[in-house]
């Protein structure tokens, strides 16, 4: 029996998304009998006194790993306290490694010095998302791939439901539901969205295809190239592009607003379709995109970061990929194609296989599928840190001296952001 | 009015929008804007929503054709007296204000302004509500008088047995008092809460608890304001009628009828702007307390002319 330390905040994240994610990871920690958890509380709200207080509780314990589960706050804070308390007996470090990376260079760079001659593993949720850590990474230490975990009693295939949810929104039996759960947000290109789904609209003269919309407004703009937001800035724009439809199309758009998590569930159900044209440089996987798919519901994603993850070899008809490219001034979406995946969805109608469907997201996906993925990544033998690569050095440099780190004087994208994120488009 | 308006909106231009960011020195506005968090984060939308004490040059009143008014009754008395003998020079054409604030504006001045109001229509009351949360931006001037609390939130006890009741209550100081004397309104507070409403258990929420909610659908939030002193367009209205919950801050269910021109502030509320309301006006009592008190530098820290304001409002509202 392993002693593992899951370290995690016990409250619930800001982020919608990742209040789900830590917690379903516990519980696939929780399914290995071969480990006993631990589990220390590590929060914003905590003062420095709470914090030691947690750091003598782990060191007292004497884990065998670390296992740090959430992306915030950053471990820094508290592992600089655990590891030089730890003495000799140096416990393996494990991190969830969440899209927020590249965000926190500084910290990270710091904590590479205090693991040094730690055995270490980087775990990520996607493939993409690995490619773009191992950059970072010296070789041979390699990130290990665990997809964010979905919880089958939350969201799996529930036809019961859906009569429901197509009640509550007022369709009938031939209307064809889109849906878009999560931030509305100029990275996540909601005013792509709605200038696209009105243009097949318009083209398409059909009468029965609806979009929904959950979730709220954000003002993240998209700092890395160089766009700022004060709040309400995004809203404003997006109503301006949903007044400028005509009545008929802005009658076929539905603004929710934001929904617990739970009444996704019945949403899922509802809906013929997911859509989710995200181009956030924190999109390392699209725990939205997980949920739906193990509910049963195909989708419309760009082929961003870890968006990708969302194929499946054996229903290839699933999931409908709109090309992305890194441009000159923003990462660009291929207009055409989103117009023609909502034309093939639409004439194909309502897919008849969404058990299927489910069952497939769900062997990949589920609480069990990632515990034995971890179960694997653990039994592995970890490799010793030894710092991270040049190039993580050449991009921490650039991000400390660079007021627009990845912009060039001329304010187009740079060959720096281009490095990075050319891991998550397909052809770069 | 309404070209100028229409001519904004076409142009969107805001002193908030982060393109303008670096072109305000905010290190400029006066201290006590940073002590009124959380009643006045910026935000946007095209007409220009901003606080006049922020406004440190007269080319910010030229920036714009229009400014939506966010400063409370107080602050802009203050700009009035200080302003109204050389308003043209402010060449700004339009100012927003909202209704209450009507009675302090000169006459003569009228044409510059018009009114703003909150259209929501989806609204719930205190016996409906699945929650209720009860804010208070805890000093004396944001209360009023501690005597009057019971009479003034005697409305809380519509609030249905079985609702959750949670309390939002930052304790703040005085923000324009010149003494900062120790206020005693949180325990006050407290007495005539558990009055109104016995036996309740209360949960008490964190400024980062009450900001991580993001859903406030079947909220109804009780804010304990006395009036619209620090500010009448109140940062925290905003955030949670953006997201649903209803405020009490006298929202209108349907469009008013003289409201000329709107614009949707979150896809569960508008803003609508229409003339000023026929009030009786109070400016000229304003303007003799200032010939009478020469002396007075700041009538934003001037105690007597707080009260004196205040009185006058109630007796003319």
């Amino acid at each position: 029996m392993q002693k593992f330390a899951c370290i995690f905040s016990f409250k619930m994240s800001n982020w919608v998304s990742c209040q789900k994610i830590v917690f379903n990871l516990h519980k696939s920690y929780q399914l290995n009998p071969k480990l006993e958890l631990l589990n220390f509380n590590f929060s914003h709200s905590q003062t420095s006194g709470e914090i030691v207080e947690t750091a003598q509780a782990i060191v007292m314990a004497r884990p065998d790993a670390l296992v740090i589960l959430d992306h915030q706050p950053h471990p820094l804070p508290l592992l600089q306290i655990v590891l030089p308390m730890l003495g000799t007996k140096k416990p393996r470090i494990i991190f969830h490694v969440f899209g927020d990376f590249t965000l926190f260079y500084a910290q990270w760079d710091k904590l590479a010095q205090l693991l040094r001659g730690y055995e270490v593993d980087f775990i990520v949720a996607s493939d993409r998302q690995k490619h773009l850590l191992d950059k970072f990474l010296p070789t041979p230490l390699s990130a290990h791939v665990c997809p964010f975990p979905v919880d089958p009693h939350e969201f799996s295939y529930n036809p019961a439901l859906r009569k429901l949810q197509r009640q509550e929104w007022g369709l009938k039996e031939n209307d064809f539901a889109y849906v878009y759960t999560g931030r509305l947000s100029r990275q996540k290109r909601t005013h792509t969205l709605l200038r696209s789904f009105s243009d097949f609209l318009e083209k398409s003269k059909s009468t029965n295809a609806h979009l929904f919309l959950y979730g709220n407004t954000d003002h993240i703009g998209d700092q890395f190239v160089g766009i700022w937001e004060t709040e309400g800035e995004y809203f404003r724009k997006i109503n301006r592009i949903y007044k400028s439809f005509s009545a008929e199309v802005q009658a076929r758009i539905h603004f929710m607003g934001s929904v617990p998590n739970a009444e996704l569930k019945t949403v899922y159900q509802g809906a013929d379709m997911l859509v989710n044209l995200s181009v956030h440089n924190d999109e390392d996987f699209g725990m939205s995109v997980a949920e739906a798919q193990c509910s049963g519901l195909p989708s419309i994603l760009t082929d961003w970061g870890g968006l990708a993850s969302f194929q499946h070899e054996s229903l290839p008809e699933v999931t409908t990929f709109i090309p992305v490219k890194i441009g000159e001034k923003s990462k660009l979406i291929h207009y055409g194609k989103i117009l023609q995946a909502f034309d093939k969805t639409f004439e194909k109608g309502h897919l008849k296989n969404r058990r299927e469907i489910s069952e497939v997201a769900l062997a990949r996906f589920s609480v069990e599928a990632s515990s034995k993925t971890l179960a694997k990544i653990i039994k592995k033998d970890p490799n010793s840190f030894t710092g991270f690569s040049s190039f993580f050095e050449k991009v921490l440099r650039h991000v400390i001296f660079a007021n627009a780190p990845y912009l060039t004087e001329s304010k187009t994208i740079n060959k720096l952001y281009r490095e990075i994120y050319s891991s998550y488009v397909r052809n770069p | 009015m309404y070209e100028i308006l229409k001519e904004q909106f076409k142009s969107g231009k805001s002193l908030t929008q982060s393109k303008y960011y670096s072109t305000v020195k905010r290190e400029l506005w006066p201290k006590f804007f940073w002590d009124l968090y959380p009643l006045a984060q910026e935000y946007y939308h095209e007409l220009n929503p901003y606080f006049l004490f922020n406004l440190y040059r007269p080319e910010f009143f030229k920036f714009t054709p229009v400014i939506t008014v966010r400063d409370g009754y107080v602050p802009f008395a203050n700009f009035l007296l200080n302003n109204f003998q050389n308003f043209s020079k402010l060449d700004s054409n339009v100012f927003l204000i909202h209704p209450e604030l009507a009675p302090i504006i000169p006459e003569p001045l009228k044409k510059h302004f018009g009114a703003w109001n909150i259209v929501q229509k989806k609204q719930l009351t205190l016996q409906t509500a699945k929650k209720v949360i009860i804010f208070g931006f805890v000093c004396d001037q944001y209360l009023g008088e501690a005597d009057d609390f019971m009479k003034c939130f005697s409305a809380l006890k519509e609030i249905h047995p079985d609702t959750p009741v949670e309390l939002y209550l930052p304790i703040r100081k005085n923000v324009l008092d010149l003494n900062g004397k120790e206020s005693l309104a949180i325990h006050h507070l407290m007495d005539v809460l558990k009055d109104l409403l016995p036996g309740r258990k209360f949960k008490i929420l964190s400024t980062e608890t009450f900001f991580s909610v993001s859903n406030f659908k079947d909220c109804y939030v009780f804010d304990l304001a006395l009036d619209k002193f620090y500010v009448s367009d109140n940062y925290l209205h905003y955030y949670l009628q953006s997201r649903g919950a209803t405020v009490n801050n006298d929202s209108h269910l349907v469009a008013p009828k003289d409201s000329i021109f709107s614009l949707d502030l979150s896809i569960h509320h508008e803003l609508h702007v229409g003339p000023l309301p026929e009030v009786k006006n109070i400016f000229t009592e304003l303007l003799f307390y200032k010939k009478q008190n020469t002396f007075v530098k700041d009538f934003n820290f001037d105690a007597t002319f707080q009260g004196m304001l205040r009185n006058l409002l109630k007796k003319h509202p």
